[in-house]
């Protein structure tokens, strides 16, 4: 039971800093993660399974990811708020009866078992002990790299999209594409979630991205404090808590599927009323801190 | 061509249907530019209202679905009061989010309450031929009630004080107050009597096919395409809206296969997103709402 | 520098801008004043791009830039502010003014992993012209503080101050110093015109108060109803018995 919480918590946490990116970073309500996290998972599942290698899959599935992220992107440029929002959603719910309906690929609600576990170099993932320590290696990997990205005048640039389009654009700021990056970015990642879920649990099917995957994806970020990724992943932490326990309380499934809806669409709810920016806010840049920062690096 | 004809009357009651949620819908959205994701969810509340009291305790239906409309009415004022007016000058987010939290609060009391199942209203149905046409006894009270409803509501709206006030705040909500309409009052009428008619649509959605407490999604999605596609800011664009979409459905699934249906329903809201973001009956040009 | 012929803009129904016409040299500060509702803000947001003109043409340095994108406007060196703020509220100040610079090294794909060194340098030095710029307009106390937290003078500043970063040869600024005190009125006059005399940077102001453009400009047009009614020096605008109508008729 600890192995599989944790790993869950890395896979969401992983999914949710992408989505991080786009919602918490440059300010726009995506509703289309369930589509990219059933990409990933499609792509990887069914490429592992005709013989290409685990780390090449994963990756696929989030390039696949990203070029939709990229192509909702380019479509959706013009768009801002609630039909951005709806926009996403449309096309997550067009992705999931492609997954229904495409049968000769996905095999439709029948689903995809027997999905292969993680093999690298000849090393079998098989017990959760060694899937733990190889995700937690992926989630230190992303966590860097978005760092790096948030972090530098790239992310700031996306924040800027995210409190004044129209300042930005009066400033020179090629928004349209910093748009689309940000959304592709944000997609990648949820397809290599995606992409980690699909090897985890090696069974799919389109009931597993419906947009309550992608709520739960949105509840985790605001929850944690938008525009701060140690936010996201103690956002991860806490609705996985609360979503997989009233499992183990011995409940009837059905009833403790409803009862995890109830408490965590309680908790968004009330999050909103007492906290709605989150439990982590975002970190400001301090002057100081930033040249000192730029001193060391001239030091070193 | 009778193919054709069935096929129009029956996109004239799906239309209907969701053109009544979507007047429900486009009401909230006229006044506050706010999208308010519970609104399907509200419907499939209506729907179980009404079937508790007609199946569960034997009420006669119309009675039962009187009482379902006032409960629902009810519904959208306790919605107003907890996630919508705390929220109506926090973080702009905060409102929406909220209400999704609503929507998905309400699926899990409807699964937890009636279950996952499949269930059906108590009522025999009967069919007629008329005109060459097949029609059943559910279907012309449908269709007489939807007609009914539309002009109350429309003497509601043009004819009476609270309907002048309603439109005055649609127009203008700060001008509104500035000439002493209560606008506090008038969002949790708007509230109430959108959450009225989509429990009457959400009645006849379990009429017209059966109950499932999964429905509320992709009636919020179908309403808010038909505001869309009615125009924004015009309180009677989301029943034009409807019958668009209505005959979207059905004239679609007459080329393609039905299991395609939804995915047409989605591509037609996306289309429609990206073509006409102010609507057919807009009366100006709005999109989306995120800055001044 | 700047050169509109004959553009236009409707509303609807309503003719916002009509025909007009303008020329901004290069080194000089203009304005532009009219009462309110003439089309004066429409005007700027024809020529920054960010709405699309109905007829007409716009020159800048030479070049046709009639419908071309807002941001590409801005990269040829005309920046605006806007009559009402804009600043990035949820940032703090000095992070509004460091994101400014049009030549920042970090804002791309790959830069953020491939040139490391070079954008932490490059921030490095945005952050001390930053300050030097705070320093100037009397902001430095609050460079930590969020931008939303600012009284509305010192949002207006800030946003002349933003636009100073991205290095522009040609400022428009819609209404400067519409709700700000004297004293920074008058702060703002000296930081305008150490502007132009240091960096030779040329200023397009719309403004109401008629003494800031009496003392600033050099040559006003005016505008109402959407029409250029007369043009010349400050002297000449304040004696034009045309200009003394459109004023006394919108207010009478
Ligand atoms: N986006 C728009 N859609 C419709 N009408 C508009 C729009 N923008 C401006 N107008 C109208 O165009 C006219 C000119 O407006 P504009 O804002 O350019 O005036 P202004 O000279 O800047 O006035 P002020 O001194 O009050 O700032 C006004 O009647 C205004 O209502
Ligand atoms: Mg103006």
């Amino acid at each position: 039971m600890f192995y599989h919480l944790t790993i869950l918590m890395i896979i969401y946490s992983i999914t949710c800093i992408g989505l991080n990116i786009v919602v918490g970073y440059t300010g726009f309500f995506s509703f289309a993660r369930a589509a990219f996290f059933g990409i990933g998972a499609y792509t990887s599942a069914l490429l592992v399974m005709s013989g290409v290698p685990f780390l090449i899959a994963i990756i696929a599935g989030g390039i696949l990811a990203a070029i939709f992220g990229w192509i909702l992107g380019l479509i959706t440029v013009e768009m801002t708020g609630d039909y951005f929002a709806l926009a996403t959603f449309a096309f997550a719910e067009m992705t999931r009866q492609v997954f229904i309906n495409w049968t000769g690929l996905t095999r439709g609600p029948l689903g995809l078992p027997g999905i292969p576990r993680p093999e690298i170099f000849g090393f079998r993932f098989s017990t959760n002990q060694a899937y733990l320590f190889l995700y937690i290696i992926l989630l230190i990997l992303v966590l860097i790299i978005t760092e790096m990205y948030v972090k530098s005048p790239f992310g700031r640039l996306l924040k800027t999209i995210r409190e004044d389009e129209t300042a930005a654009q009066s400033l020179g700021k090629n928004i349209a594409k910093t748009k689309n990056i940000s959304i592709a970015m944000g997609a990648f990642f949820g397809g290599v979630g995606g992409a980690l879920y699909a090897h985890y649990i090696t069974y799919i099917d389109p009931s597993a991205f419906v947009l309550h995957i992608t709520i739960f994806f949105l509840i985790i970020v605001i929850a944690g404090g938008m525009g701060n990724n140690y936010g996201t992943i103690l956002g991860a932490v806490m609705l996985v808590l609360v979503r997989e326990l009233p499992r183990y309380l011995g409940l009837s499934p059905a009833f403790a599927a409803s009862l995890q809806q109830m408490v965590y669409s309680s908790i968004l709810v009330i999050l909103m009323l007492v906290r709605p920016r989150g439990l982590l806010g975002e970190r400001k840049l301090l002057s100081e801190q930033s040249s000192e920062e730029g001193g060391q690096i001239r030091n070193a | 061509m009778d193919y054709y004809s069935q096929v129009i009357l029956n996109s004239i009651i799906t239309g209907g249907i969701y053109g009544l949620i979507a007047v429900g819908y486009s009401m909230i959205y006229s006044i506050l530019r706010f999208v308010n994701f519970s609104h399907g969810f509200v419907a499939m509340m209506g729907m179980y209202f009404t079937y508790a009291l007609s199946v569960q305790l034997q009420l006669p239906f119309f009675i039962a679905a009187a009482g379902g409309i006032v409960l629902t009415a009810l519904l959208g004022m306790i919605i107003e009061r907890v996630a919508y007016r705390p929220l109506r000058f926090s973080f702009y987010l905060a409102p929406l989010v909220a209400v999704v939290g609503v929507a998905f609060f309400l699926e899990s009391v409807a699964l937890m309450v009636w279950g996952g199942g499949i269930l059906s209203y108590d009522i025999r149905t009967i069919s007629y031929k008329f005109l060459g046409l097949y029609i059943t006894n559910v279907q012309i009270g449908i269709l007489i009630t939807l007609l009914l409803s539309v002009i109350l509501l429309y003497y509601l709206i043009e004819k009476t004080t609270i309907g002048q006030a309603i439109r005055a705040t649609a127009d203008d909500i700060k001008m509104a107050s500035l000439v002493g309409i209560n606008s506090n009052r008038i969002v949790v009428i708007v509230f109430m009597l959108g959450s009225a008619l989509a429990a009457v649509g959400g009645t006849f959605l379990g009429l017209e096919t059966n109950l499932q407490p999964t429905i509320g999604l992709s009636v919020t999605a179908k309403s808010f395409a038909a505001v869309i596609l009615g125009g924004f800011g015009n309180i009677y664009g989301g029943l034009v809206g409807g019958l668009v979409l209505g005959f979207a459905e059905n004239l679609g699934v007459t080329v393609l296969p039905t299991v395609w249906k939804d995915f047409i329903a989605f591509g037609v809201l996306f289309i429609v997103i990206y073509f006409k973001p102010s609507g057919l009956l807009a009366k100006r040009q709005e999109r989306g709402g995120r800055y001044r | 520098m700047l050169e509109t012929k004959g553009i236009e803009k409707n509303f609807g129904g309503l003719k916002a801008v009509d025909n007009v016409s303008i020329k901004v040299k290069e080194g000089t500060i203009m304005g532009l004043i009219g009462p309110n509702g003439a089309g004066k803000t429409t005007f700027f947001n024809l020529i920054t791009g960010f709405l699309g003109a109905d007829s007409g043409e716009i020159k800048f340095k030479g070049k046709d830039i009639t419908n071309l994108k807002p941001y590409l406007i801005s990269r040829l060196g005309m920046v605006r502010t806007f009559q009402q703020t804009r600043i990035f509220p949820e940032m703090t100040v000095l992070e509004n003014l460091i994101v400014a610079p049009q030549d920042n090294i970090g804002e791309g794909f790959f830069d953020p992993i491939f040139f490391r060194k070079a954008l932490k340098d490059d921030q490095k030095e945005k952050i001390s012209i930053a300050v030097a710029i705070l320093k100037d307009m009397g902001l430095s106390d609050q460079k930590d503080e969020y931008a939303k937290n600012l009284p509305y003078g010192e949002q207006k500043r800030l946003e002349l101050m933003r636009a100073v970063m991205t290095s522009p040869d040609i400022l428009l600024l819609d209404e400067p110093t519409a709700g700000v005190s004297q004293d920074y009125t008058d702060n703002m006059k000296t930081y305008i015109k150490k502007l132009k005399n240091e960096r030779g940077i040329t200023f397009f102001i719309i403004e109401h108060k008629m003494s800031f453009l009496m003392e600033l400009a050099e040559y006003l047009y005016v505008i109402d109803h959407g029409k250029l009614i007369a043009s010349g020096t400050p002297e000449e605008i304040q004696n034009n018995p045309k200009v003394i109508n459109a004023y006394l008729g919108s207010e009478g």
